[in-house]
């Protein structure tokens, strides 16, 4: 991992440049805020609203950033900090970043997700649609699998259980494309398609998910994958590329003959 | 027919092109270093060895042909795929670049990222390694070529023989082709010590706990073919390997030798006077 910079428990004065924009249509800058008194064990996100309280108060526009849940389950944060995707920590969403990770003084910059696939809605927001529509090209089991069957009835090996669930830990926060250079979603993809395809209710459906959400994601001008692994070094839910390999086999065999 | 061009026209699918004309070409490559290396046996080794390919005849102009189309399909894929690829960032890039997050790139020197201009650098140099030695364009090295086919050097159905150790030697001696030579060379190991692991997945091949050991071997391959060739010109410079200013005679029985030998075919026996047109510049034969 990358050196990590590490507050020795003092409070924090931060320079911090962000990406300001008011819609999709107006052009963008950078603001540069400075601020005081950053506790180091606020969530990067509470920092965000130190800020936001600042610029208030100044009588400024505050910054428009994504957020929810703010436990890292629900993948609507997601910021691009000093050129990372959810900064500096492995296997971290944003909200989950802490500001001792930083140094007094340090300058931030920070960006929305920019992706063809991600237009920007406003400042850190952007549009990430794109992924429900991948997700609703193919992302599903639409057989009739019956009512919830008798425990151990269908029998999954635990290796496969354990690989689907792996795959199913996706939030679908968009990092795999905010740092790939290509802008690629084929992480993304991969988990969705390994999840459903590996269990037996979901491989009935295996050729056309896999065909018609790579399609999907193509439509939506999403980059090839050039395997250079930074997707998996920047998603904060652990997905390996290893689902890469498995959608591209996934949609090899979807390619050969006829659908299912 | 849908289906394929659906195929082929797909993100992925352009990577199955990729990644399966790549290794095709690391296949063609692994072997033409093989038949290189011969160069260090010397002289009958090489042309005996250079005699035997040329003597396929059609066979190997049809290998010719396909290995100007994987090529052509490996460099037009990977264009459309970088220029696709860019695109998709969206008009408004990163303001500061994007930092990677693994450790090995932290200076983004990983092969991986530089694909596109690694490859154009091997492009342009294979463009010149044709130039010089498929093509023989370039007329500063060319004494073992048309000036001897003038003098008869040519087997029974008339085709030309050329002593391809020396003119090899004689062009990786010139300085452009010595610089060119190895610095393609290694940009070559650059561009496989990514792409001889990375279209493993690319083609879906790859499965958990393969992807590590694939690299290290992609790496070794790489390595191995890289410096293989490198250390050709290099061997030819720090050796000073020398074929000196054959005389069209000792050049004609250098051919003649190896022909026989190695395809059993008689030269015709002709003389540089039968052959050499009026006037012409290369009354040397019989020094
Ligand atoms: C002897 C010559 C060459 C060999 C053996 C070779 C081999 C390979 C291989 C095996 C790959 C991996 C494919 C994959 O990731 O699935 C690759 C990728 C690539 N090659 Fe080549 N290549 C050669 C020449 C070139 C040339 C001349 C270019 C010129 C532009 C080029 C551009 C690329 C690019 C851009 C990629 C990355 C594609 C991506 O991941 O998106 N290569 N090459
Ligand atoms: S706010 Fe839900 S994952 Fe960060």
């Amino acid at each position: 991992m990358i050196d990590l910079p590490h507050s020795d428990g003092g409070h924090l004065s931060l320079t911090v440049k962000v990406w300001r924009q008011d819609d999709a249509d107006s052009p963008g800058a950078f603001q540069t805020y400075k601020i005081d008194d950053i506790n180091p064990e606020m969530s990067f996100l509470e920092m965000l609203d130190c800020l936001n309280e600042q610029l208030i108060q100044e009588d400024k526009e505050p910054i428009a950033f994504d957020h929810d849940c703010r436990e890292g389950i629900c993948g609507t944060c997601g910021v691009m900090i000093n050129g990372m995707a959810h900064g500096p920590l492995p296997n971290t969403t944003t909200c989950q970043l802490r500001m001792r990770q930083f140094k007094n003084g340090d300058t931030l910059v920070l960006e929305p997700w920019r992706a063809k696939g991600f237009p920007i809605v406003r400042d850190l927001v952007c549009d990430r649609s794109a992924f429900d529509r991948i997700q609703q090209a193919g992302g599903y089991i639409s057989v009739g699998v019956g009512s919830a069957p008798d425990a151990n009835s269908v029998a999954v090996p635990k290796k496969i259980a354990d690989a689907a669930m792996n795959s199913a830990a996706c939030i679908g926060c968009g990092a795999c494309v905010a740092s790939c250079k290509n802008a690629a979603a084929h992480l993304f993809t991969a988990a969705k398609v390994s999840h459903l395809s590996l269990l037996p209710q979901g491989s009935a459906e295996r050729k056309d998910r896999a065909r018609k959400m790579v399609a999907q994601m193509d439509e939506e001008g999403f980059g090839a994958c050039s395997n250079t692994n930074e997707c998996q070094a920047a998603c904060p839910a652990n997905i390996k590329v290893t689902d890469i390999a498995r959608l591209n086999r996934e949609y090899a065999y979807a390619s050969l003959g006829t659908s299912d | 027919m849908g289906a394929l061009r659906r195929l082929l026209m797909s993100s992925i699918g352009k990577k199955y092109v990729m990644g399966l004309s790549g290794l095709l070409l690391i296949g063609f490559v692994a072997t033409h270093l093989a038949g290189n290396l011969l160069i260090f046996s010397g002289s009958e080794a090489y042309n005996t060895y250079a005699a035997k390919l040329h003597d396929l005849g059609a066979l190997l102009y049809l290998a010719e042909a396909g290995l100007l189309a994987l090529f052509v399909v490996h460099v037009l894929y990977a264009y459309w795929l970088v220029a696709e690829n860019r695109a998709s960032r969206g008009d408004e890039g990163y303001e500061i670049g994007y930092r990677s997050k693994q450790r090995t790139t932290y200076l983004n020197l990983a092969p991986r990222s530089w694909m596109a201009i690694s490859g154009t650098i091997v492009l342009g140099f294979l463009i010149w390694h044709l130039i010089d030695m498929r093509f023989g364009l370039r007329d500063n090295v060319d004494p073992t070529f048309e000036r001897y086919v003038d003098e008869g050097l040519q087997s029974e159905d008339g085709r030309p023989l050329f002593l391809r150790y020396e003119r090899a030697i004689q062009i990786l001696q010139t300085p452009v082709s010595f610089v060119l030579y190895a610095v393609g060379s290694i940009l070559l190991g650059f561009h496989l010590s990514h792409g001889a692991s990375s279209w493993f997945r690319s083609v879906g091949l790859e499965t958990h706990g393969l992807g590590g050991p694939l690299k290290k071997l992609g790496v070794i391959l790489a390595v191995v073919i890289g410096l293989g060739f490198a250390s050709i010109p290099i061997y030819v410079w720090v050796a000073g390997v020398e074929v000196g200013d054959l005389s069209a005679a000792e050049a004609r029985e250098r051919a003649r030798h190896v022909s026989e030998q190695a395809l059993n075919q008689p030269v015709e026996a002709m003389t540089a006077e039968d052959v050499a047109p009026a006037g012409s510049p290369d009354s040397d034969a019989g020094d």
